[in-house]
């Protein structure tokens, strides 16, 4: 950490924490250098943001929740 | 029964299922879901068909969930978290160099409805398998969408614990995907 250099550990807390909270712009800019060299952590960005897409749009609609035993 | 009672009657089930996943407590999802369906009888003029009766229902239910969580979050008895072994389950994706041992590889996001359903499914069966308390916190977060200072008000726990709470969930719901759903071997 010395070098000011995030894990991709660290990075998945700050990706969350992005989801939910405001992040310093110095906090930003390291973030967006270790998305620009690691598909991993890209990736895990990309899972974040569709689990929250899909949360908006969960709820008892989304599927026939009727087994089929009972109908 | 009228045409509404018939369709309430339909949704029960439904409505109750989510009331669940959020409060994780069987009486006081069934009091949440109650509550919407006397709502919705004691007013049925009100639902205008602008929506469909489910999304009218759903949005109804939110609140009475809230104020579900609002009356009982500090005398429900909810499964404590074993935040040890949690902690070591995270900490073991990444080797001593904070780098993933194993890398998350992309989702490539279903394009048929039909797909997009099982994956709703999916998702819905990884949030019944989160431990309670992370299920809680997530649930008011991304489906009930409390900002995290009025999640953490209401559970009245810490902003950080929260932001940790939030983290963890995440976490174990893109690994139960990723595992479940986009078909990855389990790590």
């Amino acid at each position: 950490m010395s070098d000011g250099k995030l894990t991709c550990k660290e990075v998945a807390r700050i990706l969350s924490d992005g989801l939910d909270a405001d992040m310093a712009p110095a906090e930003r800019a390291r973030l967006r250098l270790h998305l620009v060299v690691c598909e991993a952590c890209r990736n895990v960005e990309q899972q974040f943001d569709l689990l929250r897409r899909l949360m908006r749009k969960a709820g008892p609609g989304q599927r026939d929740d009727t087994p089929d035993d009972e109908r | 029964m009228g045409p509404l009672e018939q369709e309430l009657a339909e949704l029960h089930k439904p409505l109750l299922r989510y009331a669940k996943l959020q409060l994780r407590d069987e009486a006081a999802a069934e009091d949440a879901v109650s509550a919407t369906l006397l709502a919705i009888l004691e007013k049925p003029d009100a639902f205008r068909g602008g929506s469909s009766l489910r999304t009218y229902a759903t949005g109804i239910l939110k609140h009475k969930l809230v104020d579900q969580i609002r009356s009982r979050s500090r005398e429900v008895a909810i499964e404590p978290l074993d935040e040890q072994s949690l902690d070591e389950a995270l900490d073991a994706l990444f080797d001593d160099t904070g780098h993933w041992c194993e890398r998350p590889l992309a989702w490539v996001e279903p394009e048929r409805a039909v797909e997009q359903a099982q994956m709703m499914q999916a998702l819905e069966r990884c949030l019944e398998n989160l431990p309670a308390r992370l299920a809680r916190v997530f649930m008011m977060r991304e489906w009930l969408e409390k900002e995290t200072h009025e999640v953490c008000d209401e559970l009245g726990i810490t902003p950080n614990n929260c932001h940790v709470m939030l983290f963890r969930a995440r976490m174990l719901l893109r690994a139960c995907l990723d595992t479940t759903w986009f078909q990855r071997a389990a790590p």
